[in-house]
């Protein structure tokens, strides 16, 4: 059977949603550049980003998109004293 | 022309920082840190890795603690005037520059009191004597030269911080002359914060500068205003660097110096370092052959000094002789009391200053002799 391409693209967009529910407001984008580079250290994928609004959250925001090993992720930030900034989407903090 | 005024400045700069700073204004001049779309995202990014370059040149693993300033004077009253408050005393060498000596004394104003230590020029131990004898009860702040920007004295920072931090006191060390040359580590150290001007010993651009914070304690802040960040609060962010750096930052100036810092690491800082301190070995053998020629110190060693060298000739104010060695040789020296009274009324040459000669790591034997060829035809 052929599966329709929207069919994929469906699976690919609902996978993008999963990925940006699971990034964390930072407090500046500096502390977001260097929660990025301490993960990664960790082997965390992550980008900085700036985020929108929504989801309750003021303008003037930049996140953390956390690609893998959120819960880990979060508890490596905070190890290190990062304050989040609010609520992450998706993710449990 | 012979450039010998890298005290003030250095010149030229490297090319990899004309080039990098160049490339910033052209292709990624986005405001850093005030937007997300791609070009505001690719200039935060530069200025991020030069705070991750600055912080671990100066052995910090936390970026976030480099502070962008104009130059050394804006980080350094950003600590001065952060820190004390009424009642408080501070404690200062009698080497430093008005951009200490001159927020201080406008504290005073404010019910502040300051002292002035004596430094013992080659004898590291008398003078942290020295400053032992001068802490008070109250004395809250320590802001202390590395070295003399008018004659290369050195002070034993280290020694003098560790000391103040055994009396609680706040430690503050002034590097405008000797970052880039002189080593520190601020992992292993009991400097609180650290100024640095951007534009001479590291090679960046003019207008660059930080404030490394390496304690807990945080100065109040010296502006306020738009960070790009929590902007819907009234009040000034509590965090670090947002608190310090309001305003559109200078961009290009911070992709240049940390493009001077990697032109430093790539050479070696203690290999400009003793490249320097020779040539002004060198320049100290030859003038002081000469006996028109007054020179202000011993013998410059690297321990002791730090490759600045301050002369006169006898029956000549300085700025003449400056303005001789511009205008008949070519050579650029600085003549006066290099904003830094203190130093001069210490050497008593507070009436007449000195002609102040600073190599660079482009600085040849060449230029030396040729200035010292010049200095000896000035009659």
């Amino acid at each position: 059977m052929t599966v329709p391409f929207s069919f994929y693209s469906h699976i690919m967009n609902r996978k993008e949603v999963i990925t940006i529910e699971k990034t964390v407001q930072m407090n500046s984008v500096t502390q977001a550049m260097r929660a990025r580079d301490i993960l990664k250290a960790s082997g965390i994928r992550s980008k900085v980003k700036r985020i929108t609004s929504s989801d309750g959250h003021k303008p003037c925001s930049y996140g953390l998109t956390i690609y893998n090993d959120f819960d880990r992720a979060v508890e490596i930030l905070r190890d290190k004293n990062f304050n989040f900034n609010g609520r992450a989407f998706g993710g449990r903090l | 022309m012979i450039y010998l005024d890298n005290g003030a400045t250095t010149f030229p700069k490297p090319q990899n920082v004309t080039r990098t700073t160049l490339s910033a204004l052209k292709y990624y001049s986005a405001n850093a840190g005030r937007g997300g779309h791609r070009l505001a995202m690719k200039a935060a990014e530069i200025v991020y890795n030069a705070r991750s370059n600055i912080a671990s040149f100066f052995g910090m693993d936390d970026p976030s603690r480099v502070v962008f300033t104009l130059n050394c004077t804006t980080a350094l009253n950003t600590v001065i005037k952060g820190i004390v408050k009424s009642g408080d005393h501070i404690l200062i060498s009698e080497y430093e520059h008005n951009a200490v000596l001159r927020p201080i004394e406008k504290l005073t104003r404010s019910g502040i009191s300051y002292s002035v230590v004596p430094v013992y020029e080659g004898d590291n131990d008398r003078t942290l004597n020295s400053f032992r004898e001068n802490i008070k009860q109250n004395t809250k702040l320590l802001v202390c030269t590395c070295a003399s920007n008018v004659f290369g004295i050195r002070l034993p920072v280290e020694r003098i911080c560790a000391l103040c931090h055994q009396y609680g006191i706040i430690t503050c060390v002034d590097a405008a002359q000797g970052a880039g040359l002189i080593p520190f580590d601020l992992s292993d150290s009991s400097i609180d914060y650290l100024c640095i001007a951007g534009h001479k010993g590291l090679y960046g651009p003019m207008g660059t500068g930080a404030m490394l914070i390496n304690t807990d304690i945080l100065p109040d802040s010296l502006t306020e205003g738009g960070t790009g960040s929590n902007s819907a609060q009234y009040n000034q962010p509590e965090i670090i660097p947002d608190r310090f750096e309001s305003g559109t930052c200078n961009f290009p100036g911070i992709a240049g110096l940390s493009a001077g810092i990697d032109f430093v690491r790539n050479r070696g800082a203690l290999n400009i370092y003793k490249n320097e301190i020779r040539h002004i070995q060198n320049l100290y053998e030859l003038l002081s052959g000469d006996n028109r020629v007054i020179l202000y110190t011993d013998y410059p060693d690297m321990d002791h000094y730090a490759p600045v060298l301050s002369f006169n000739i006898k029956g000549f104010d300085s700025e003449a002789v400056s303005e001789i060695l511009s205008s008949r040789y070519d050579i650029a020296t600085r003549a006066g009391l290099h904003c830094a009274p203190l130093a001069h009324k210490a050497k008593n040459t507070l009436e007449i200053g000195t002609v102040r000669v600073v190599p660079s790591a482009f600085t040849t034997q060449n230029d030396i002799n040729r200035l010292v060829s010049a200095v000896k035809n000035i009659k």
